[in-house]
C-alpha cells in the first residue's frame, strides 16, 4: 500500500511525514520523527504512557492512525520545553521525585497539563478522576499526586 | 512496527455520502474507524485482519447533540463521549446516558471513543447502551439507498452482532429526555474505576405517581446476557408494588434471575448475577429512600 503524506503541526512547528496512512501515530512520532516522549505501554490505550495532546486534549496516541492526524496540532511532553526550560509540571515532577522509573512520566505530565487547564485547583478526588488514564508501574502514585498538587499551587502563583 | 500496517489501506471521507459510497462499494471489505479505540486494539491482538479501514473521524456533520422537535435528543453518532459529557442537553435531559458515559475508560480514550462506534462495537458490556434501553433510544442506521431508524432493543442480536449490514452505517442516536418528575440511575460494577469494562452494569429509568407506588418502570442490564436485556419482570413488580425494603430486594433478585450470564476473565456467571442484584437494590434503595414504607 502506498504511503502518504502526513502534514501536522508537531509542538508548534508544522511537519510532513511519509508513512503507512494506518501506521499508529504513536509510532510515527518515535519512528519517523524521532520524539521518544511518548512511550508504547500496553499499545492498546489502557496505560497511557503514550498520551499526547492532540488540539489541545490528551489522547492515547497508540490508538490514533496517522491518517487521522492530517491538519490537526500535536503536543509531546518534548514541546513542553520552552526558552525558558521546563515547563512548571515538568520542572515540580522532577523536584518531588514524582519518577521512580520515569517509564509513565510523559504520559502522566502530558495529562497533568491538561488537567491544570482544566482545573486551576484540582481537588485531590479532581485529579485522580482525570489521570486514572494512566498507570505507574512503580505505583508512586503519591509523589505523582503530590507534584500534580504544587504544580498547581505553582502555575497559580506565577498566573498571580 | 511498520510493516503490519503498511499493508492497511485508509479511506478518509470528508462527508458522509462519501463514506456510504465507501461502503456500498466494499462493503464488509472496509472496517469503519470511528474514534478507533476499538478497532485498533483488535487489529494489534489479532483479532480482526483488514485490509482496508474508513476514518471517520473528519465527518463533522455527524458531531452534533440537540434538543429536537420532535422532543427526542438527537445525538450525531461521531459525537466523542467526551463532547457528550460536557453537552448541557445531554447531562440535564439524558442523566443516565451521561453518568454511565462519565466513567467509561479514561479521559485520553473518551476523546477518542465515540458513541456511535459504542453502539456499533456491539458488546453486551457496552456503558452507552443499558442507558438507552432505559431512556427509549433509537439508533438511526443509512446506506446509500435508504435510513432506517431502529429502536435499541432491537438493534442487537447477540454479542458483537448487531442488525446493520455491511453497506450501512450509524448516522445518529435519539434519546428520550427524562422528565423532572422521572427519575433514572446507572449503577456499574467493574475491576477498577478507571479504564475497566463492567462486569455487570444496571440502568434504570422510574416514573412515580404522587404517591409511594411506581407506575411506569424501564430496567436494562448490561454485560449479562448475549446483549443489553431489559428485565421485564422486575418491571412488573416494581410497578404498583408498595415499595418496601423487602420488596426492593426481592424486585433485584427477580432482575438478578432474568439475566444469563456468562464466566470469562472478569468474573464467572454465579458473581455477575450478584452483582446485578446489588447494583440493582442501590440504585433503588437511592431512589425511593425517602419514599420507603
Amino acid at each position: 500500500m502506498p504511503k502518504k503524506l502526513v502534514k501536522f503541526t508537531l509542538n508548534g512547528e508544522q511537519v510532513s511525514v511519509l508513512v503507512a496512512p494506518a501506521k499508529p501515530l504513536l509510532w510515527v512520532l518515535r519512528d519517523d520523527l524521532g520524539l521518544t516522549g511518548a512511550k508504547p505501554g500496553c499499545e492498546a490505550g489502557e496505560c497511557g504512557a503514550c498520551t499526547v495532546l492532540v488540539d489541545g486534549e490528551p489522547v492515547t496516541s497508540c490508538l490514533m492512525i496517522a491518517a487521522q492526524v492530517d491538519g490537526r496540532d500535536v503536543t509531546t511532553v518534548e514541546g513542553l520545553i520552552s526558552e525558558d526550560g521546563l515547563d512548571i509540571v515538568q520542572e515540580v515532577f522532577a523536584k518531588v521525585g514524582a519518577p521512580q522509573c520515569g517509564y509513565c512520566m510523559p504520559g502522566i505530565i502530558m495529562s497533568a497539563k491538561s488537567l491544570l487547564e482544566k482545573f486551576p485547583d484540582p481537588s485531590a478526588g479532581e485529579i485522580r478522576k482525570y489521570v486514572g488514564g494512566n498507570i505507574c508501574r512503580c505505583g508512586n502514585y503519591p509523589r505523582i499526586l503530590q507534584a500534580i498538587v504544587e504544580a498547581a499551587q505553582n502555575a497559580r502563583v506565577k498566573l498571580g | 512496527m511498520d510493516l503490519s500496517y503498511a499493508q492497511i489501506e485508509v479511506y478518509t471521507p470528508s462527508t458522509c455520502d462519501e463514506a456510504m459510497k465507501v461502503l456500498a462499494d466494499k462493503g464488509s471489505g472496509v472496517r469503519i474507524v470511528a474514534g478507533g479505540t476499538e478497532v485498533m486494539v483488535a487489529l494489534r491482538n489479532g483479532l480482526i485482519e483488514q485490509n482496508a479501514l474508513m476514518d471517520l473521524s473528519r465527518l463533522g456533520e455527524l458531531k452534533y447533540i440537540r434538543m429536537g422537535d420532535d422532543n427526542l435528543i438527537h445525538i450525531g453518532a461521531l459525537t466523542t463521549l467526551s463532547t457528550c459529557l460536557s453537552n448541557r442537553i445531554l447531562t440535564e435531559h439524558a442523566p443516565i446516558l451521561a453518568e454511565a458515559i462519565s466513567n467509561m475508560a479514561s479521559v485520553q480514550v473518551r476523546n477518542l471513543g465515540t458513541i456511535g462506534g459504542n453502539i456499533a462495537n456491539g458488546s453486551p458490556a457496552g456503558d452507552t447502551i443499558p442507558p438507552l434501553y432505559a431512556q427509549t433510544g433509537n439508533i438511526v442506521v443509512s446506506s446509500t439507498h435508504a435510513d432506517r431508524t431502529v429502536s435499541v432493543e432491537d438493534f442487537f442480536l447477540g454479542p458483537k452482532r448487531t442488525i446493520m449490514k455491511p453497506d450501512e452505517l450509524i448516522k445518529e442516536i435519539q434519546v428520550r429526555p427524562v422528565a423532572p418528575e422521572e427519575r433514572g440511575f446507572f449503577k456499574r460494577f467493574s475491576l477498577r474505576n478507571a479504564q475497566a469494562c463492567s462486569v455487570a452494569s444496571v440502568a434504570a429509568w422510574l416514573k412515580k405517581s404522587s404517591g409511594k407506588v411506581v407506575t411506569d418502570a424501564r430496567i436494562a442490564l448490561g454485560a449479562v446476557a448475549p446483549t443489553v436485556i431489559r428485565a421485564k419482570g422486575a418491571e412488573l413488580l416494581l410497578k404498583a408494588a408498595p415499595l418496601t425494603k423487602e420488596r426492593l430486594w426481592s424486585i433485584s433478585e427477580k432482575a438478578a434471575s432474568e439475566s444469563s450470564p456468562i464466566t470469562d476473565v472478569r468474573a464467572t456467571a454465579e458473581y455477575r448475577r450478584s452483582v446485578t442484584a446489588a447494583l440493582l437494590f442501590r440504585g433503588l434503595l437511592e431512589t425511593f429512600e425517602t419514599s420507603l414504607e
